[in-house]
């Protein structure tokens, strides 16, 4: 029985890891610039040097690494959430989380606090402004020692609309300049081009998986209820803790590096639960494959469906995404 | 951008300190700003700005134009170039792909693509909006030096500036008439002190009422009370079309207003004045005149 199990698992694993590889590939492969599938291996023989080459590996490659951690980063969290709420509409940008960090970058840009620092300016004002709405919500929940999950919830929607009205403030009061940067920052995107930034977004999202795992069973058991998890020797309070800063901390990082990419946190965590059922030891590994899969897919599509033009990401993760769940959703006559 | 140079200095090692630590190999952040002034004429340019390509055209360097945006529709062999995006959205893959050797953007560009450009060791010049008509010219021969046409940038802005002189001695002594120009309806944005087009007004001898606003954000009461001469509608974006037309209707609405009284409401295109090369400034500012001094046609006083 549990052989069977662990069988399937790794299953999933391995059939998700070859999907990321192949969407991977696919995704080096396509491009507005036309390198012919054929001339690939060519340049990558030749090495560093042409034109192509750049291209493939200067701008292509870290968009896709981008990709693997922020979709990973992000569907993780919103596996995380709903796991913790055991409410099926929480995602990552649920919490205020996402607000915050647009609050933080639309501060930056209208203070030219970009002009003392330079480019960096943008994701540090974008993670302080996120680990600040963290903070906030965070404390207003906690009473008398225990964290109040409806109370989370609630205070976060409603730091999400305090912070999307003086985003819309600062928008209102600006220069025309100045709005194009705020846009684009909300629009979101993966071309990040500072490589210490990808980095720490890639070991950030894979810590938070590993990290995650050491609580996979106590969210099993949570799943049951507070009480009953209570009852079979789980510290609820500090699980709830430090899987919901967790899944905080992997959102700021996320969305201070890329901007907002919405419904990757709450599509994916969902088509998972569909696929590999509610355990959460295969849920969290295997939201996290398919997130960046789904993102690098997302990211490549956004380049090159309307040549020359570069959509926000955001765009098709919606479209894609949303159409994609409503289906299943209607095909598997699942309750969520 | 305005950066001072120390800034400037250490926000390019910064960026030098990180990249190097991120990359092993190559992709350094080269220092493109010291070698402007020495480096030959550029051949393969993209420009991504339509005022940009425009003003290439002007100096007769758009054979060396590559490439442009898919909103650079002036002059019509713009059109045929081969575009790379939006002036918002380059798509770097393609301005990489057709190699480059300069790169001249907006204001508009995203400031991580052009980073990234420059990682790539592409040069990349970015012009900001000019704030007046001093500005713009400054802008367009610096644009003239940098592509090696200094002699026609300076032919062009000399006599620019020959022509706007012409311009506003014939008005100096007309008398001053209270202008409001309107850009953009909802919300009402009118033109201030911060932007060029305020020299329209000042060159043709009319006085801006929205002068010392902070911000372009301007209400329909301020303009009741200031009681404006002339209103010049210039929505960005559709003037031309239905819009105008409503917003003058809506503007006759109000009577007490001097400009209603004397039917002196004008719809202008917002390219036109809004996206200046010498030239349409020059176009642009006598149209103006007109619109100011009824009396001022074809340049001349009747």
């Amino acid at each position: 029985m549990i052989d069977r199990r662990i069988r399937r698992w790794v299953m999933i694993i391995f059939i998700l890891t070859v999907i990321l590889i192949c969407v991977s590939v696919i995704s080096l492969c396509v491009g507005a610039a036309g390198i012919s599938l054929k001339r690939i291996p060519h340049i990558m023989w030749e090495g560093r040097g042409s034109g192509e080459y750049s291209i493939l590996f200067d701008i292509r490659l870290p968009r896709i690494i981008l990709g693997f951690a922020i979709g990973g980063a992000l569907s993780l969290a919103g596996t995380i959430l709903q796991g913790i709420f055991r409410n099926p509409l929480v995602e990552p940008y649920t919490l205020g989380i996402s607000g915050g960090a647009s609050l933080g970058v639309c501060l930056n840009i209208a203070f030219k606090w970009y002009d003392a620092v330079g480019i960096i300016a943008y994701p540090i004002s974008g993670f302080l402004g996120a680990v600040l709405v963290i903070v906030f919500v965070y404390s207003l929940s906690m009473k008398r020692g225990t964290l109040k999950t409806q109370g989370i919830l609630l205070t976060g929607v409603m730091i999400s609309f305090i912070s999307s009205s003086l985003v819309m403030l600062i928008m209102a009061l600006s220069r025309s300049e100045d709005l194009h940067g705020i846009i684009f920052w909300i629009m979101g995107s993966l071309d990040e081009p500072n490589m210490l930034l990808i980095r720490m977004a890639v070991i950030g999202a894979l810590a938070g998986l590993v990290l995650s795992y050491f609580f996979c069973l106590d969210l099993n058991a949570l799943a049951l209820g507070e009480e009953e998890a209570i009852h079979l020797g789980i510290n609820v309070e500090k699980t709830k803790r430090i899987l919901f800063i967790l899944a905080s901390i992997l959102t700021g990082l996320s969305v201070s590096v890329s901007g907002i990419i919405g419904f990757v946190g709450l599509i994916i965590p969902h088509l998972m639960r569909m696929f590999t059922g509610t355990d959460h030891r295969i849920l969290f590994v295997s939201s996290f494959l398919a997130g960046a899969s789904f993102l690098i897919l997302c990211d490549t599509l956004a380049r090159t469906v309307i040549e020359p033009f570069e959509l926000p990401v955001g765009v098709i993760t919606g479209i894609i995404g949303g159409a994609v769940f409503v289906y299943a959703l209607s095909k598997k006559q699942v309750t969520l | 951008m305005k950066k001072s140079r120390l800034f400037c200095l250490i926000e390019n090692w910064f960026v030098a300190f990180l990249l190097s630590l991120a990359v092993p190999c190559g992709l350094l952040a080269d220092d493109h700003d010291g070698m402007e002034k020495t480096a030959p004429a550029p051949e393969r340019i993209i420009s991504l700005g339509q005022t940009i390509t425009e003003r290439i055209y002007l100096l007769g360097a758009d054979r060396n134009l590559i490439a442009d945006t898919v909103y650079c529709v002036q002059p019509e062999d713009a059109k045929y170039k081969e575009k790379v995006g939006t002036l918002l959205q380059a798509n770097l893959e393609k301005i990489v792909a057709l190699k480059p050797d300069l790169v001249i953007a907006s204001n508009l560009a995203r400031p991580k693509q052009l980073r990234k450009l420059k990682d790539l060791g592409i040069r990349v010049v970015q012009f900001s909006y000019p704030k007046n008509f001093s500005e713009m010219c400054r802008q367009f021969l610096e644009l003239g030096e940098l592509l090696g046409k200094e002699e026609k940038a300076k032919e062009i802005i000399d006599n620019t500036k020959k022509e706007v002189a012409a311009i506003r001695m014939k008005t100096r002594n007309l008398p001053k008439k209270k202008v409001f120009i309107q850009l953009g309806i909802k919300p009402l944005h009118a033109v201030t002190r911060e932007s060029f087009l305020n020299d329209y007004i000042e060159f043709a001898g009319g006085e801006n009422i929205a002068l010392n606003e902070g911000r372009g954000a301007y209400s329909r009461e301020k303009v009741l009370r200031e009681n404006p001469e002339v209103i010049i509608i210039s929505t960005m974006g559709s003037s031309e079309g239905e819009t105008g037309k409503k917003e003058k209707e809506s503007w006759m609405k109000y009577r007490s207003i001097a400009a209603v009284k004397n039917q002196n409401i004008y719809i202008v295109n917002p390219d036109k004045i809004c996206s200046p090369t010498p030239i349409t400034f020059v176009e642009a500012l006598t149209e103006i005149a007109e619109m100011i001094h009824p009396d001022f046609s074809d340049g001349e006083l009747k």
